[in-house]
């Protein structure tokens, strides 16, 4: 299906309000929501370029699960739980490294082939014989879509990545996204704010006009969200075609060289494709880039993302892409402000909550999502910590959904 | 263990990691992998495999030069002449 024959639609009465401020830092939730919310939903691991060779590996740590992402002998990329079927330690420490040969436990050096499976346990002559497949590493459940690696660490409500995305496929295609490279490798930061706060600001454009003079300056007016329906969303903003005010704007609109094999449509454009619950991709004409967040503690998140890159690029769109991260970064920073003055707003006694404008209908239609999940943020009073898994689990809430 | 024979190609690929040069970055495991892989295969003995474990972590450590140190006689220790096992 593609996105604009989706119904787009904003009602025209719907629920302004936003989730109770209690969401914001209850630690029984929280655990909740990492169980129901973050494990049992797709992330992006990485891009396919961040393991080039046989025995290239990164890591993806959630929680209390850890992810080894590697290429083996064959060049497949394949996923496992990052533990030694022995003593259950890391297999590998590096955040993203290189195994040649076979990945050798740290701890007492079970040694297991690229394929997963049991070269041999140390000491073997101190165990019984032992079957190589039944002492392999546990894969995780993974799937490549246009290059970029997702995994599941439990079942979940989603479809498969191909399915969930399909309405975003033909586009995302025209990117070549798969024959990207990395620039700078994935980065991480961390972020004294409740990871929703991230959400609740990124999942609007009200906002451009106020916090950023540099997207304003880029594509101003034509951006445009469409609200989180069936667990994506989809923004763009084309080109204003004014000059540029700012330094960075006005040369990356100079400079800006779109990839040779991109439709002339999105020669102008950045878009941004949301996947619940907390994965945005972003494509400019000279780069794609995913970025996320994960809870940390009810206060503080970790952002999470990576740049990629044309591996044809030339000297003008090197430029652009130079141009491009300026504009991004100093909107980050922006973003970050904004996500703290949000959050902040929930732990005041005095705060009745948001009233959210039309142009921050997607704020609404994710949180709807995250009510599908777990009804105890329909609870407009924080519910003791001690009940709050079991009121979850008891269908006496009433819903607060959009209609 | 169960042990099965690998094809040749595969004990080539291996012979050459097993002889990577001490010092290189990484070389200790790689060089302890490679000696699962022949252990596994019967040309490497526990000992051998045990002094190539200890040597894992230190890429400039020559499992060699440790065996001699603590006395460890090395049977098939030079692999490249010895019979490849048919596959």
């Amino acid at each position: 299906m593609d996105v604009k024959s989706k119904n787009n639609d904003i009602p025209k009465h719907w629920d302004r309000r936003g989730l109770p401020g209690w969401c914001y830092h209850s630690p029984a939730l929280l655990e909740l929501e990492k169980k129901h919310i973050f494990t049992t939903h797709w992330q992006i691991a990485c891009h396919i370029s961040d393991i080039p060779d046989a025995g290239s590996y990164i890591t993806f740590d959630l929680f209390k699960e850890r992810a080894i992402i590697l290429r083996n002998n064959d060049f497949e990329v394949l996923a496992y739980h990052n533990i030694c079927r022995h003593r259950g330690s890391r297999l590998v420490i590096k955040d993203q490294g290189k195994c040649p040969n076979a990945l050798i436990c740290p701890f007492h050096g079970w040694v297991y082939n690229l394929d997963g499976t049991l070269r041999g346990a140390a000491r073997p002559d101190s165990f019984p014989d032992m079957n190589k497949d039944e002492f392999a590493l546990q894969p995780i459940e993974m799937e490549i879509w246009n290059g970029f690696v997702f995994v599941r660490f439990r079942p979940g409500p989603q479809p498969s990545v191909a399915k969930l995305l399909a309405s975003f496929a033909e586009e995302a295609a025209s990117y070549r996204m798969a024959e990207h490279v990395p620039t700078d490798g994935i980065w991480t930061e961390q972020s004294p704010v409740n990871w929703k706060s991230v959400r609740d600001v990124d999942n609007e454009g009200y906002h451009v006009a106020m916090a950023h003079p540099g997207l304003q300056d880029l594509y101003g007016a034509t951006y445009y969200d469409t609200p989180y329906i069936d667990g994506i969303s989809r923004s763009e903003g084309a080109f204003t075609p004014t000059k540029g005010r700012r330094w960075a704007v006005q040369n990356y609109k100079k400079f800006s060289k779109p990839q040779d094999h991109l439709p002339s449509r999105l020669h102008k454009s950045w878009l941004y494709w949301g996947i619940f619950p907390n994965v945005v991709i972003a494509a400019t004409p000279e780069t794609v880039l995913f970025y996320q967040e994960f809870p940390q503690s009810t206060g503080t998140s970790i952002l999470r993302g990576g740049t990629y890159r044309n591996a044809n690029e030339d000297r003008q769109q090197r430029t652009a892409r130079y141009l491009t991260s300026r504009i991004d970064r100093e909107t980050v920073e922006e973003d970050i402000q904004l996500t703290i003055w949000s959050n902040e707003a929930m732990a005041s006694d005095f705060f009745k909550g948001f009233y959210l404008s039309d142009l921050e209908y997607g704020v609404r239609t994710y949180h709807d999502h995250l009510r599908n999940i777990l009804p105890v943020y329909n609870l407009e009073k924080a519910p003791p910590e001690a009940d709050m898994a079991s009121l979850n689990a008891s269908a006496s809430i009433t819903t607060n959904k959009t209609k | 263990m169960i042990r099965k024979q690998p094809s040749s190609n595969e004990i080539s690929i291996q012979r050459e990691l097993l002889f990577t040069s001490v010092g290189i970055k990484g070389s200790g495991a790689i060089r302890y992998g490679a000696a699962m892989f022949f252990y596994n295969v019967g040309l490497v003995n526990k000992d051998m495999l045990e002094l190539y474990r200890i040597c894992s972590k230190y890429d400039h450590e020559n499992p060699r030069d440790l065996a001699q140190h603590e006395g460890v006689t090395f049977p098939n220790l030079d692999i490249r002449s010895t019979a490849e096992p048919t596959s």
